[in-house]
């Protein structure tokens, strides 16, 4: 493709810084950063996280704006009116883009909340806020890292805090500025080195009160993403209760105070648990010690029941057995009986069959045999009035003599026996 | 105890011997206390005597 020229290089710089300065003018916001001046010019860059314009601002001008004493310093934050401009250059100089200031002032705090604001839209649309809150954070951590000023009432007021919750763990202090343009890459730092040591289990982020623009650093885009990304919890304590910076928003919790952010990261109240720790170990040992006499008694007579049940169960089998051994004797007595009765009765049957009519005959004859034997029994002379004289051997006396021998003899009659003693015989 | 006899016509035999022998009135008072004592003692139908008789 023919491209249009050759033009001559001069002409050309001139169209170009003709056609720069037709460009609207606008205010840009940004640190200052690079400042330099010359006896007719200032030169600075202003700078945010995305990029930097190269702005130049004639003396003059400068001093018309009436800028308080030393508030154009590198760090700052200006808003800066003008345009773009091309200087084509001259025989000691070389030619160069600049943004033209004719207006500069100081970044009011709106400007300042506007970009804010703006920043934080875009940070919670990615969804950064919610990163750290979804961490677990630890009831006791034995080890906090803590990014602040190294001197500073926000150490000191963290320490104290800490020190009331009881706790006895360990600090790893980071220090870093907390309020200039090097301060947000020093605080983003000092973060990612204490995330990188494996005992920090919480990271507090604190510095005291200021304004907006004191508090800036804590709102750099660069420092709130590398926060949102920690897999370590942060807790932020920037300012006062009413300042509210970026890492607030993306940090596990944000506090008030350092003495809240203390709170925040030990929750467990140290003296309380110790206190509760001590009241229940001594209810916990008074219980133990009450216990083991409380219940020896009813040990005891646990350690009894075993061997009353055998014993009842001894005395219950003990009874069985002999309820069994007595009912298996009635058995074997009773069927030996029923046997022995049947025997008898066929034995009888037998005997009778064998003996017949001849039977009834004997039994007839041995009858009347014992009533002739019963008419002599004496008994029966007895009772007919007789004595019987026996010794004391129960042999009966049958002579005089023997009487006189045995001299004492008993006469014994039909309804009873008397005692007799032999006094002379006749 | 006079032993027991061996058979129904043994005892029978020896019943009739002591009713002979007690009829006699020859018996003194110690035979015939033993008598009356032996007969009973095996007899199945003599009624015992309610008084022991028996030598010591």
């Amino acid at each position: 493709v023919e491209l249009p020229g050759p033009f001559p290089v001069g002409r050309y710089a001139k169209t170009l810084r003709d056609e720069l300065r037709k460009r609207a003018r606008v205010q840009l916001i940004g640190e200052v950063t690079g400042l330099r001046h010359t006896p007719k010019q200032s030169y600075f860059e202003l700078r945010d996280s995305e990029g930097a314009v190269p702005c130049t601002i004639w003396a003059n001008e400068l001093a018309q704006l009436k800028l308080p004493d030393d508030a154009l310093c590198d760090g700052a934050e200006f808003v800066a009116g003008g345009g773009p401009d091309y200087f084509i250059g001259s025989q000691a100089s070389s030619p160069g883009f600049s943004f033209r200031v004719t207006q500069l002032r100081l970044a009011g705090e709106g400007d300042l909340l506007a970009r804010l604001a703006a920043l934080r839209k875009q940070l919670q649309a990615e969804g950064l806020f919610e990163l750290q809150r979804q961490l677990a954070r630890p009831l006791l951590p034995r080890t906090i890292g803590v990014v602040t000023a190294e001197t500073g009432a926000a150490r000191r007021d963290l320490l104290a805090g800490l020190e009331r919750r009881g706790w006895r763990g360990t600090v790893v202090w980071a220090f870093a500025p907390v309020q200039d343009r090097h301060a947000a890459p020093a605080i983003a730092a000092a973060i990612q080195a204490l995330a990188a040591q494996p005992q920090v289990e919480a990271i507090v982020v604190t510095r005291g009160g200021g304004s907006l623009a004191d508090l800036w650093a804590f709102c750099d885009e660069t420092l709130c993403r590398t926060v949102a990304m920690l897999r370590v919890p942060v807790i932020s304590a920037v300012g006062h209760e009413r300042d509210s910076t970026l890492i607030d928003d993306v940090a596990a919790i944000a506090c008030s105070t350092p003495t809240h952010a203390a709170e925040a990261t030990v929750p467990l109240d140290c003296v309380a648990a110790r206190g509760a720790l001590g009241r229940d170990s001594a209810s916990l040992r008074r219980a133990a010690e009450a216990a083991v006499p409380a219940r020896t008694p009813h040990l005891v007579s646990l350690a009894r029941g075993p061997g009353r049940a055998l014993r009842r169960e001894r005395l219950a089998l003990n009874q069985k057995t002999r309820e069994i051994r007595a009912a298996s004797e009635r058995g074997i007595a009773e069927r030996f009986g029923f046997q022995r009765r049947l025997a008898t009765v066929v034995l009888e049957r037998a005997r009778r069959r064998a003996a017949g009519p001849d039977m009834e005959r004997r039994r007839e004859a041995l009858h009347r045999a014992a009533v002739a034997l019963r008419a002599h029994q004496p008994e029966r002379t007895l009772e007919r009035g007789y004595a019987l004289v026996e010794a004391n051997d129960g042999e009966p006396v049958t002579t005089a003599d023997a009487a006189v021998a045995a001299e004492r003899v008993r006469l014994r009659f039909a309804d009873g026996s008397v005692g007799a003693r032999i006094e002379e015989r006749e | 105890v006079t032993e027991k006899p061996d058979s129904y016509e043994v005892a029978v035999e020896r019943l009739e011997q002591i009713i002979d022998r007690l009829d006699s009135g020859q018996a003194g008072l110690r035979e015939t206390l033993d008598l009356c004592s032996e007969g009973p003692s095996w007899s199945p139908t003599a009624p015992p005597s309610s008084t022991r008789w028996a030598r010591a």
